[in-house]
């Protein structure tokens, strides 16, 4: 049985241990972020870098800098429970800042969700997920009732949540080939209006993503602007964080498909219906035919009241009005503790061979690289790729997980 | 009969005639500008309110008076009435 939606997350803080620095929440890490480990014991070599087991610890820094001799485990804490503990062979100045890399549980919105509120019936956003490459990295330092953290990991993945949707998550706005799940004319709709309005109306947005929980701060930022509905509407900007998405592609695709949807009048209709609607889940697609409503088509279901002991089931549903604008990246940027991501090229012949590292030479498995647009070719165990190409100027771009992207040219 | 008109639109204006204005009002220290133009279902042509010009420069004139210039904030429909809301 799950727990009502208004209880918050179960969160433990450091005032379970018999001594403690300050009240701090002991953090539950999904994917891989950045992350400030909290002191376990009293000379300060030994810290908590999560409230579960944990798959690695990456790095470790000290101000910012590498810093070897460290060490992960899995291990219980002084109550039996289950953390990942960080120990390192000389405890740091207390005014430093220590910060470390942690891989935590799986990073797909779909287990988040069902971490946070268990359903066994999220196979399709998983596969969703895994499909679109939607991997997020964050921490929950935080208390939150169950329902708001599922809306903030919900809006990480550019989905949309509720109890009543089966799967409880989908993408948004669903995909096109979903079905249709009722027709709608003038016969079947009694007392409806539609409103579209300038508010509703976003041609800029600028998108804060790759959070240092170490730091306190987004890392990267890219802005966008459907710019034919800036001409037409004038500049109405906005800001969404997907401080959770730790690649720019992600934070593009996600950015890229809300203004797609909000770049242009969005109609809102409300309309009573009979008790044979009841059924239509939130998000799905309806289709609407009267001579009097000013947008025909498709819309999506974004409330539904089933109007129990009324007999009259209430639809709210939404459509922006003409074709989705083209958008662009304005501007991409980061932030100046931005992690940096660097690269060696060997050349011979006609082969390349890159290795992708961070700033301290550390190689980087898993780091995605683009050559001439194509792509990705993801590093391998030692963090390279090999690539033949031909003579002349390639464009090699390379991106990793809550790092600054790097574009650079090789010449062969 | 009073005539409501409300042009909207910058390149290709839209003329519409509304039947009653709704919200405005010049208080004391202010102006109060959040003004509704209520005109008939059929008044507005079917491609505008399909793809409402939010945005675009909006006048409201009542018989002679220039009542108000700004910007068309939203539009409400419903099966008696469409309404343009004008904010300057």
């Amino acid at each position: 049985m799950t727990r009502p939606l208004s209880d918050p997350i179960p969160l433990r803080d450091t005032s379970v241990w018999s001594s403690y620095d300050a009240v701090t929440i002991l953090p539950r890490v999904y994917g891989r972020a950045r992350i400030k480990p909290l002191r376990y014991n009293a000379d300060g070599t030994q810290y908590v870098v999560a409230d579960h087991a944990i798959a690695g610890v990456d790095a470790v820094t000290l101000d910012g800098s590498p810093i070897n001799g460290w060490r992960w485990r899995n291990g219980s804490d002084l109550t039996g429970h289950a953390v990942a503990l960080l120990e390192l062979a000389e405890a740091p100045d207390t005014s430093a800042n220590l910060a470390a890399v942690v891989r935590g549980q799986s990073g797909n919105p779909a287990d988040i969700l069902a971490d946070l509120y268990p359903r066994a019936d999220l196979q399709d956003f998983r596969v969703h997920c895994r499909n679109a490459g939607l991997e997020l990295g964050g921490a929950l330092t935080e208390r939150m009732t169950t329902r708001a953290a599922l809306q903030f990991v919900a809006e990480q993945a550019g989905a949309v949540w509720s109890a009543g949707l089966p799967g409880l998550a989908m993408p948004f706005p669903p995909p096109e080939s979903d079905p249709i799940w009722r027709e709608f004319n003038a016969l079947d709709m009694a007392g409806w209006s539609a409103s579209c309005e300038l508010a509703a109306v976003v041609t800029r947005l600028t998108v804060p993503f790759a959070w240092d929980y170490a730091a306190g701060q987004a890392t990267q930022s890219v802005v966008l602007e459907a710019v034919a509905a800036t001409r037409e509407h004038g500049a109405r900007e906005a800001e969404r964080a997907l401080p959770w998405v730790t690649t720019a592609r992600q934070a593009v695709a996600i950015a890229t498909a809300w203004l797609h949807w909000r770049a242009r009048p969005l109609w809102t209709l409300q309309f009573d219906a009979g008790s044979a609607a009841r059924d239509i889940p939130p998000g799905a697609w309806i289709e609407v035919s009267h001579p009097r409503i000013p947008l025909q088509g498709l819309y999506v279901v974004t409330d539904l009241d089933p109007g129990y002991g009324r007999g009259v089931v209430k639809i709210t549903a939404q459509a922006p009005a003409g074709e989705a604008p083209a958008v662009v990246i304005v501007r991409q940027s980061a932030a100046f503790a931005a992690i940096a991501t660097e690269y060696r090229v060997q050349l011979a012949g006609d082969s390349v061979t890159l290795t992708v590292t961070d700033a301290a030479g550390t190689p980087l498995p898993g780091a995605r690289v683009w050559i001439d647009g194509r792509g990705p070719i993801t590093t391998d165990a030692a963090a390279k790729v090999r690539f033949r190409a031909t003579p002349g100027r390639h464009v090699i771009y390379i991106e990793a997980d809550g790092r600054q992207a790097v574009t650079t040219e090789v010449t062969l | 009969m009073n005539a409501v008109v409300v042009v909207v639109g910058g390149v290709h204006p839209v003329e519409v005639t509304g039947y009653r204005l709704e919200g405005y009002h010049r208080p004391l220290g202010g102006e109060g500008a959040n003004l509704t133009v209520v005109c008939a279902p059929t008044a507005v042509p079917a491609p505008v309110l399909t793809y409402p010009p939010l945005g675009a420069p909006g006048t409201v004139r009542f018989d002679d008076d220039l009542v108000l210039f700004g910007y068309l904030a939203g539009v409400d429909v419903s099966a008696d009435a469409v309404q343009l809301r004008i904010e300057g």
